[in-house]
């Protein structure tokens, strides 16, 4: 819920107010009060000595007679009259009955005629000193009025004279006895002093007739309940009257503090939801709150329209920054290009050997290069390499790289030589401290034969018929860090059907959202899993793997395959030609069918005679058929363990008997290019070639 | 009745044609399928034994033979031989270029009646 100032300002005011109001109320009601006990206590005391003084002055005798009179009753009957004292009686006409038995003879009879002068003159003072009594304390205001004396000796008050307020039943009629409850009474009472207090809401006031041992004293009480609530009374009436006056103040206050504050608190309000909202919409411009009150509002609404300034100017830089980041994206973009197209397309094929490329930049130009090509008719140069870092200055290094490995390798030197060279030429001015790592390699497509060389890049995957290998055990320095540093080459020979996979970081390094990396597991589990299109595999692999994080580097493959294929027939049986005439038959299946049907032949001939003579008396004898396929013609080469015989020269006299025999040879000879016979390492190897077109 | 052999070995070639070898009254007619290479040519010579390749024409046909190694050949010669001893005639029906080369390379091209 919203809470405005309005409503915040007037709960302040309201409890501010209460608190005043109540805390004045407390003090003042205190402060009246007790000037009314004050008065109530002059006034009884002024009273009392009145009484007394007119007692002392006109009717001395009389009371001092009256006096001794109920003085004998008392004395007489004192312990039946203090048991009396506080008892409880029936009634007030029981309790009259019985004060009456010790006063008779006292006063004259209530009925009858033909008084005494002396019971008349008694009537007439006493009835004298009631009105006096009465005058007074209606004059006063006051409750209680008594004239008693004090028996000291028993601590004691005999009544002479009481009156209460009309119906109460707390009369003390003459001769009756209390004890003085007040220590204020008491002290006065036992040292013949007036005296006059206040207790709680009464108010006493006692006073000696004459002062004399004995005296009759005369008393005058007032209980002001009716004062007090006379004052709290007053208390309230103050406080609706405050509390009145303080919400009319307040209502004005609000009013003022709406127009001072509120009002154009309001206005700014305003103004800078319109400017916020032109904001996103376009073209923004400065929005007055106008407001001219030179308080602190007008100070704030002065500050918002320099806010507005400087978040316009803020706006503008804005927009002038992101339009150089356009053209900086879209130049970007363009040297992308320009770099994608340096690089090679397509797949490169050589006799059997066939390089595809796969390169996905993480940024819009990337720190990653590839690069393959012919050196001459046989050999196939082809590298991969990584430069650390990212975005433009990895890319500009690395077309400066890309220059030098082409023109380092069109030298024709050993590789070893080459990568000595091309580290020193890319340490030199490398203040940036950029550094490669890279995989070159140089692939005898005739042979199969590989050399490469390892700078500090990741050994590629080798995926052979015995299964998946890590290529390279020697770690030379990466490039570009360490001047003349010495770099090894590596030798190995590919064989038909081995495939090299190369990689750069960003393949294994890749994470799903988990931040798992791809890894080296995985990468070899798709390599075993995929025949055809390596590449394309491994890359889905991955997008599958990561579930959309961001791909942080350059993803970058190197996928050369060497096509053809690679038998070994241990302990080769007649039915073992079968398996592999088909297993020929398929992997050329692309060339015509006569082709093919004649290298079905050439392999049935051969490996019939390395069957039924060569190996004939063999140990463990061994069949290896390799066939690779180089462009047009199908290079086949059959090794077997026999002793040593050239089918193609040595013509035994059991083939020279059996004419199919020869027949095979002749059909070899006729139905192929060239053949090539080798004894070497113990084995046979025949190499024939033959034109598939 | 003509007799329909089938090729024990299924294997070697397509499961779906099967080399076929009819005996009628005056003619042994036989139809590889395939290749007649060193295995195929061994079983169809044992297959072949219970006939009496002397007693009627022989017609080769190779209109679903791939091609004829060595092996092949040795049959045909094979073949030959029995039938001319039984004054009989044999024929080879569909020859492809690829088996009419091996007849060329062999020289049997001339010694066998090609249609």
């Amino acid at each position: 819920m919203r809470f405005g100032i309005s409503k915040k300002l007037l709960l302040l005011i309201a409890a501010l107010s209460l608190a005043l109001i109540a805390a004045s109320v407390v003090v003042s009601s205190r402060l009246y009060a007790s000037s009314l006990k004050r008065e109530a206590k002059k006034l009884c005391e002024e009273t009392a000595d009145s009484l007394a003084e007119s007692i002392t002055n006109e009717r001395i005798d009389f009371m001092n007679g009256f006096k001794s009179k109920i003085e004998a009753a008392y004395l007489a009957n004192r312990e039946e009259l203090e048991a009396a004292s506080g008892a409880e009686f029936e009634s007030f006409e029981k309790r009259e009955e019985f004060y009456e038995r010790f006063t008779e003879g006292i006063f004259p009879p209530k009925q009858g005629l033909g008084l005494s002068y002396e019971a008349a003159t008694f009537k007439l003072e006493y009835q004298n000193l009631l009105d006096s009594m009465d005058m007074l304390s209606y004059a006063g205001g006051l409750d209680v009025a008594s004239v008693f004396f004090y028996d000291a000796e028993h601590g004691s008050i005999v009544y002479l004279v009481d009156r209460q307020p009309e119906g109460s039943t707390l009369y003390n009629f003459p001769a009756s006895v209390s004890k003085p409850r007040d220590a204020q009474l008491k002290e006065a009472l036992e040292t013949l002093s007036p005296t006059a207090y206040v207790i709680g809401t009464k108010c006493v006031a006692a006073t000696p007739v004459d002062g004399t041992d004995g005296t009759v004293f005369v008393l005058f009480a007032s209980y002001n309940a009716e004062t007090e609530t006379g004052v709290r009374l007053f208390s309230l009436y103050t406080l609706l009257m405050l509390l009145g006056a303080t919400a009319l103040i307040g209502a004005f206050i609000l009013m003022f503090a709406n127009r001072l504050i509120v009002r154009n608190v309001r206005k700014l309000s305003a103004a800078a939801e319109a400017f916020t909202s032109q904001i996103d919409g376009g073209s923004p411009e400065r929005i007055s709150a106008g407001i001219s009150s030179r308080d602190e509002i007008g100070d704030l609404s002065g500050k918002f329209d320099l806010m507005q300034g400087a978040i316009l100017g803020y706006a503008r830089t804005l927009e002038e920054k992101t339009s150089r980041e356009e053209r900086m994206k879209a130049e970007l973009g363009l040297a992308a290009r320009i770099q994608e197209e340096s690089l090679p397309h397509g797949s490169l094929r050589r006799g059997g050997a066939e390089l595809t490329s796969f390169l996905k930049p993480a940024k819009e130009v990337g720190g990653d290069l590839y690069d393959y090509f012919m050196l001459d008719d046989r050999r196939m140069f082809f590298c991969l390499a990584d430069v650390s870092g990212k975005g433009i200055p990895a890319s500009l290094f690395m077309m400066r790289a890309s220059a030098l490995i082409k023109s380092g390798v069109a030298q024709g030197k050993p590789l070893s030589r080459f990568a000595f060279d091309l580290n020193n030429e890319l340490c030199s001015g490398n203040e940036e401290s950029i550094f490669i790592t890279a995989f070159f390699g140089v692939l005898d497509t005739l042979t199969g034969r590989l050399e490469f060389l390892r700078a500090g890049h990741e050994e590629p995957f080798l995926r052979r018929a015995g299964g998946i290998t890590r290529l390279g055990r020697e770690s030379n320095y990466v490039l570009g860090v360490f001047d003349d540093a010495d770099f090894l080459a590596e030798e190995t020979t590919l064989s038909p059907g081995d495939t090299l996979f190369m990689f750069t970081d960003g393949l294994d390094e890749g994470v799903d959202p988990d931040n798992e990396a791809f890894g080296y597991d995985r990468i070899a589990g798709v390599l075993g899993a995929s025949a055809d299109d390596v590449n394309s595999a491994m890359y889905s692999a991955l997008v599958d793997f990561c579930r959309g994080a961001e791909q942080f580097d350059d993803v970058t493959m190197l996928t050369l395959r060497v096509s053809g294929l690679t038998l070994r027939f241990p302990d080769p049986g007649y039915a073992d030609i079968a398996k592999a005439s088909e297993s020929v038959l398929r992997e050329l299946s692309a060339f015509p069918k006569e082709r093919v049907s004649e290298a079905g032949v050439i392999v049935d001939e051969i490996m019939n005679n390395e069957i039924t003579y060569g190996l004939a008396e063999a140990e463990d004898p061994l069949i290896t058929l390799t066939l690779r396929v180089e462009g047009d013609t199908a290079v086949l080469m059959f090794e077997d363990n026999g002793a040593a015989f050239d089918p193609l020269t040595d013509v035994t006299p059991e083939a020279l008997e059996n004419s199919e025999g020869g027949f095979g040879i002749l059909f070899v000879k006729s139905l192929s290019d060239s053949r090539a016979y080798v004894r070497e390492g113990g084995l046979n190897r025949l190499t024939v070639k033959k034109n598939m077109v | 009745m003509p007799d329909i052999i089938k090729n024990p070995e299924a294997g070697t070639i397509p499961a779906e044609k099967h080399t076929t070898v009819e005996a009628g009254e005056t003619l042994l007619r036989i139809a590889p399928v395939g290749r007649l290479d060193t295995v195929t040519s061994g079983e169809l010579s044992d297959s072949l034994n219970e006939y009496d390749l002397t007693a009627r024409d022989v017609d080769f046909d190779f209109a679903e033979v791939d091609y004829i190694s060595s092996a092949g050949l040795r049959l045909l010669v094979y073949l030959r031989k029995n039938a001319k001893a039984g004054g009989r005639s044999m024929r080879l029906l569909n020859v492809n270029s690829v088996v009419r080369e091996i007849l060329r390379i062999s020289g049997f091209e001339k010694t066998f009646t090609v249609v």
